[in-house]
């Protein structure tokens, strides 16, 4: 392109100072770093969401209930403003607390853990997740509310007097990332095991790495299929595929609908295999079934909805990430295609945003299966959920399906776990084989009960509720049903035979 | 036979989505000269600062000007500051460094506003009107218009007023515009202000008509580059009749059997658009002969300072597995990896002149052999290796064909719509894990690990492996500089005329070039597969292809330059990650580094070590 004359000139000046040229590099780099190590500490994100040995300080702890406690106002190490509660996130793993905040969580008494009110003060033990944070998704809502879980059982006496020390790595949604991010967490700092990992891939790419490593993972929220066909892994949510089946049952309870198109995105463990899971009980159920896929990557979701519209179907079911739905759905609304078809979906579309961001038209137009409790439902289990993000989370951080899972795992690691010795809680093995052996655990999150089980299938998860749009938001319109997946044979047979879950 | 008149209704909606895009980069390109990679991150900026703004998703008028000023701003600034120190070098490094701006943008927006639900509303959402039974909204007919009116005014200005010819004069060769008085920094300012308004502007209607994700937004510029391309990068009419064609094609693509292919469309109309184009030869022409020998490789060195130094290189790359834990070999292993890779990308950049922007693409199709053959047939790793290799080499070569009549910027594009149609099929194939039939995938079950090499079982012991293969590549690179197939590169990169008038087989030098190439990726792929005993989509999507070419280029043309390039690619992210760094803050760190090399080292980070070396050595500054 030639040269101009600002170029050159700078040149010039270069050729004349190469000892200031250099200077003006380092000088470049170590100010972007700074910047960037500036930024980070008071933004920051929760990848490394630690709640660690002397620090067993909740997140989160409000003025009053500090002062209650005796530190004076502002002195509290892990106290922070509530609106910057990513902050304390991080100051959480570089603080030392003393026996004092615990004494805030036990007034609110929740019951994590021992309930004992008392600080673990004990040798940490490591607990790991790869969560998809960056990238083509943000699942750290899972791992996030894991994270608060384990500041509650930390703050009331721990596994036995022993503290958690949970570390989260971000995958970035990158293969490669992914199993670095296993090999530090399982050979370097060497976890007990994986809890609340939720991840667009990290099932694929890591499970014979843990296999091979007798390592086991208690799963936030599993999304491909490898995530529930692996030795080691067992999600504690049902997955897009007996999820889609569910909403299309429940059109047939309801509608009576006898022909459905499944719209997904042509990825072949993920999308493909939920809308197989339609096809393959669609056959067996005497409903006519048609699968739609399109790329992940497209813009046009008109000619989408127009495909599955031209097929003539009594309902349509749609598996796709959320911002993708979205778009999905606006392209239905303006073509009118809810007038004479039932739209559902799977999980993935059930959150708090999706009503009013898909617009009144799909008022008592649109119904989703959901693989745990709704989030505003009044068992236990889910007002401990909420009591634990109020009080160890951040009021920003996501009331959505994702937390109620990640809480969920860390829930029944800690349970179990809880029932090893002291010595035992070191031993990798130990704590392995004490969750394999996890045969029924009761939650009102679950409809069933979560169990591991053996073998290569982990599908404790077959029942779930409906939520429909009313009025802009969702309303639980069906409680707990089965799910008749065909694919679910083998796991009901061993259930029957070994007595497993319900 | 599907009734397709729908389709065309959605085609057509869709092209003008394309159209928007890729009109806004013709005219920015004819006015600064830039390939404006960022365009779309301007955009996705804009999007969500009006969002942020408005109420409910809804846009105000106080949103859309904040929007556009910040563009316009982001535009200028990067324009004024940045953009004319790149000019001097060729037109693949001036888009490179709108790359780098594109990094940081989408890591700070992705930073600030995390990835959540969100919808940008328009009021012409509301209106529509019924085109054979599909209704179309008001916002997509805004769009086409706002397109069609680009072409008429903008292409208007630029063609006939003086504006326009000083725009013109100064993006086609600076120097010459400014002996003929024209003041170069006001065409600049001119220039890309428009181009800040455009992006601004196109980044709110697409948030609305795509959806309101800044990574979505941010690549929708490589789709937008094949719209330009269909109209040579030059003409406004080609590029809008190209995005109309593209999008016409993908829907149209919907009800049949292929429909799942469809977002690789854009990819391989442009490709046969150009390929069947006779102007394009001509129309490039000048671009080429604009290039500056600036940073290319200066002349082979050989003897015993080149051998010392491989046999330091080999000792230190055999010696460091030793000293890593788990992360870090894996880190290390996949680093050398893509060195092998960056080979590839140095001999043509650096060597011939040209850029691939496909390397990361033909990567995955070098794995997706490995693991097909390893799944299927108990042959050697090393015999996988080979065939993959292989294979890969003859795709490259393929890929390489339209190098025959093309350069330059040109040819840049092409390799980027290679780049651009694999990561579209990719996913959809998926790779081979161990099942039957042609794509070798299980339908059950976890994937099956693919096999490694018996005395490279160990993640230390294959880090070795990938070590000895990376010193011999770079042997095999520097015999290659050293004999005359080096000589023919280079006359080849200086002048094909000035090549073929010595003797030298043009077309043999090119097509071998791009063979070498793709050996490199080919068994980089293999090798990426045999690490992670697996492989995955999201490892080869065009921008990673995109980014390890730019990397390339500011590593630098030394022979060793490949290792930094391997380093950068895949060693720093697991640095900023081992720092604790937000993965959304490594992309802006990553952006930021790229454009100091771009900015301050002409010799590349290589060049940089090199005289840091120099001046220890010595003692004291030269």
């Amino acid at each position: 392109m030639g040269f101009d004359s600002t170029s050159a000139s700078t040149e010039l000046r270069s050729h004349r100072s190469v000892k200031m040229r250099w200077l003006w590099h380092v000088f470049a780099v170590v100010a972007a770093c700074s910047a960037v190590a500036a930024a980070c500490s008071d933004g920051g994100s929760d990848d490394d969401a630690v709640a660690d040995a002397g620090s067993a300080a909740p997140v989160e702890v409000d003025e009053g209930a500090a002062q209650d406690a005796g530190l004076p106002d502002g002195d509290g190490p892990a106290t922070s403003d509530d609106e910057d509660a990513d902050d304390a996130t991080h100051s959480s793993a570089a603080a030392v607390v003393g026996s004092t905040v615990p004494d805030a969580a036990a007034s609110q008494g929740l019951a994590c853990g021992l309930a004992t009110g008392q600080a673990a003060t004990g040798t940490p033990i490591k607990v790991g997740a790869v969560v998809t944070i960056t990238g083509a998704a943000d699942f750290s809502s899972a791992s996030r509310s894991a994270a608060a879980y384990f500041d509650c059982v930390n703050a009331n006496g721990g596994i036995n007097g022993r503290p958690i020390q949970y570390l989260v790595e971000d995958d970035g949604t990158n293969p490669e990332q992914a199993a670095g991010a296993a090999a530090r967490l399982v050979e370097d700092e060497g976890v007990v095991a994986m809890v609340a990992s939720t991840s667009f891939l990290e099932c694929g790419v890591n499970a014979a790495y843990y296999a091979a490593n007798n390592v086991v993972v208690i799963a936030g929220t599993g999304a491909p299929r490898e995530c529930f066909e692996s030795a080691n892994i067992a999600p504690v949510n049902a997955g897009p595929r007996i999820s889609l089946i569910g909403a299309a049952q429940y059109g047939v309870e309801t509608y009576g609908i006898a022909h459905i198109v499944c719209i997904t995105f042509a990825i072949p463990n993920l999308g493909e295999w939920a809308c197989d899971g339609i096809a393959e009980w669609g056959a067996a159920e005497g409903i006519a079934a048609e699968v739609v896929t399109h790329p992940i990557d497209t813009a046009d979701p008109t000619s989408i909805v127009l495909e599955a519209a031209s097929k003539n179907p009594d309902a349509v079911v749609v598996i796709e990430p959320l911002p993708l739905g979205v778009a999905i759905l606006q392209a239905a609304e303006q073509q009118d295609l809810a007038a004479d078809i039932h739209w559902m979906a799977g999980t993935s579309l059930y959150d708090a945003a999706f009503p009013e961001l898909a617009g009144p038209y799909w008022n008592g137009r649109f119904d989703a299966q959901i693989e745990l409790a709704a989030v505003d439902s009044t068992g236990a289990d889910n007002l401990l959920w909420l009591s634990v993000l109020d009080a160890y989370g951040s009021p920003d951080q996501p009331r959505d399906t994702f937390s109620q899972s990640g809480f969920l795992a860390a829930k029944i690691f800690t349970e179990t776990v809880l029932g090893l010795a002291v010595h035992e809680l070191e031993d990798r093995a130990a704590v392995t084989e004490a969750l394999r052996s996890i045969t029924r655990f009761e939650s009102d999150l679950l409809c069933g009960s979560f169990y591991f089980g053996p073998g290569d299938e982990h599908k404790s998860n077959h029942a779930g509720r409906i939520a429909s749009i009313v009025d802009g938001a969702w309303v639980q319109s069906a409680d707990c049903f089965e799910v008749n997946d065909p694919d679910l044979a083998d796991t009901l047979a061993l259930e029957r035979q070994l007595g497993l879950g319900q | 036979m599907p009734d397709l008149g729908p389709f065309v209704v959605t085609g057509l909606a869709l092209g003008s989505v394309y159209a928007l895009s890729g009109v806004s980069l013709v005219i920015l390109y004819r006015s600064t000269g830039v390939l404006n990679l960022a365009h779309g991150a301007i955009g996705a900026f804009a999007a969500m600062l009006a969002w942020d703004i408005g109420e409910a998703g809804r846009v105000s008028v106080l949103g859309v000007a904040v929007a556009l000023a910040v563009s316009v701003g982001l535009s200028v600034g990067y324009g004024v500051a940045v953009s004319p120190r790149l000019g001097r070098r060729d037109p693949v490094v001036a888009a490179a460094g709108s790359l780098a701006l594109a990094l940081v943008l989408l890591g700070l927006i992705s930073w600030h506003w995390p990835a959540d639900l969100r919808t940008l509303r328009l009021p012409t959402d509301g209106m529509s009107v019924e085109i054979l039974s599909v209704r179309v909204t008001g916002t997509r007919l805004l769009a086409a218009g706002f397109a069609t009116a680009i072409v008429g005014g903008l292409g208007m200005m630029l063609a006939r007023t003086r504006l326009g010819l000083m725009l013109r004069a100064s993006a086609a060769d600076r120097v010459a515009a400014s002996v003929l008085g024209i003041e170069t920094r006001r065409s600049d300012l001119a220039a890309w202000t428009i181009g800040g308004l455009l992006a601004g502007s196109s980044g709110l209607l697409l948030a609305n008509l795509v959806r309101l994700d800044p990574g979505v937004l941010t690549l929708l510029v490589i789709p937008a580059v094949a719209a330009s391309a269909v109209g040579l990068l030059r003409s406004q009419a080609g590029a809008f009749v190209g995005g109309i064609l593209i999008g016409l094609v993908e829907a149209l693509a919907t009800p049949f059997e292929i429909g799942p292919y469809r977002a690789a469309a854009p990819f391989v109309v442009a490709i046969i658009v150009i390929a069947s184009r006779r102007r394009v030869y001509a129309a490039v022409r000048s671009v080429a002969s604009a290039h500056i020998q600036g940073d290319r490789y200066a002349g082979p060195s050989k003897g015993p300072p080149v051998l010392l130094a491989l046999a330091g290189i080999t000792a230190v790359a055999l010696i460091v597995p030793s000293a890593l834990d788990a992360f870090w070999t894996k880190a290390y292993t996949t680093s050398l990896i893509f060195a092998i890779a960056a080979i590839g990308v140095s001999v043509l950049h650096h060597q011939l002149g040209e850029a691939s922007l496909a390397q990361v693409a033909l990567m995955g199709v070098g794995g997706w052999i490995a693991l097909r053959v390893s799944h299927s047939a108990d042959v050697p790793f090393v015999m996988v290796v080979a065939l993959a290799t292989a294979v890969t080499a003859a795709v490259a070569g393929i890929v390489g064909l339209p190098a025959l009549r093309l350069r330059g910027l040109m040819l840049t594009v092409v390799t980027l719509m290679v780049a651009g149609a694999v990561q579209a099929i990719l996913p959809v194939t998926g790779f081979p894990d161990g099942g039957g039939g042609v794509l070798g995938r299980m339908t059950e079950g976890g994937r099956v690990p693919m096999r490694r090499p018996s005395f490279a079982e160990s993640d230390p012991a294959y880090a070795r492996f990938c070590a000895l293969i990376l010193v011999g590549c770079l042997v095999a690179s520097l015999f290659g500089r050293w004999r005359s197939f080096g000589r023919g590169l280079a006359t080849v990169s200086a002048s094909d005329a000035s090549a073929a008038s010595v003797g030298i087989n043009v077309i043999r030098v090119k097509t071998t070039a791009f063979v070498v190439a793709g050996t490199f990726a080919g068994l980089a792929g293999a090798l990426l597969a045999g690490s992670t005993r697996q492989l995955d989509p999201a490892s080869f999507r065009a921008i990673d292809s995109v980014v390890l070419c730019v990397i390339v280029i500011a590593a630098g043309a030394r022979w060793w330059s490949p290792i930094v390039a391997g380093l950068l690619m895949k060693g720093a992210p697991a640095l900023f990650s081992e720092l604790g760094i937000d993965g959304n803050l490594t992309l802006v760190v990553f952006g930021l580094l790229l454009l100091q090399t771009l900015l301050f080292a002409p010799s590349g980070i290589s060049g940089q070590l090199a005289g840091a070396l120099q001046r220890l050595s010595v003692g004291k500054h030269p």
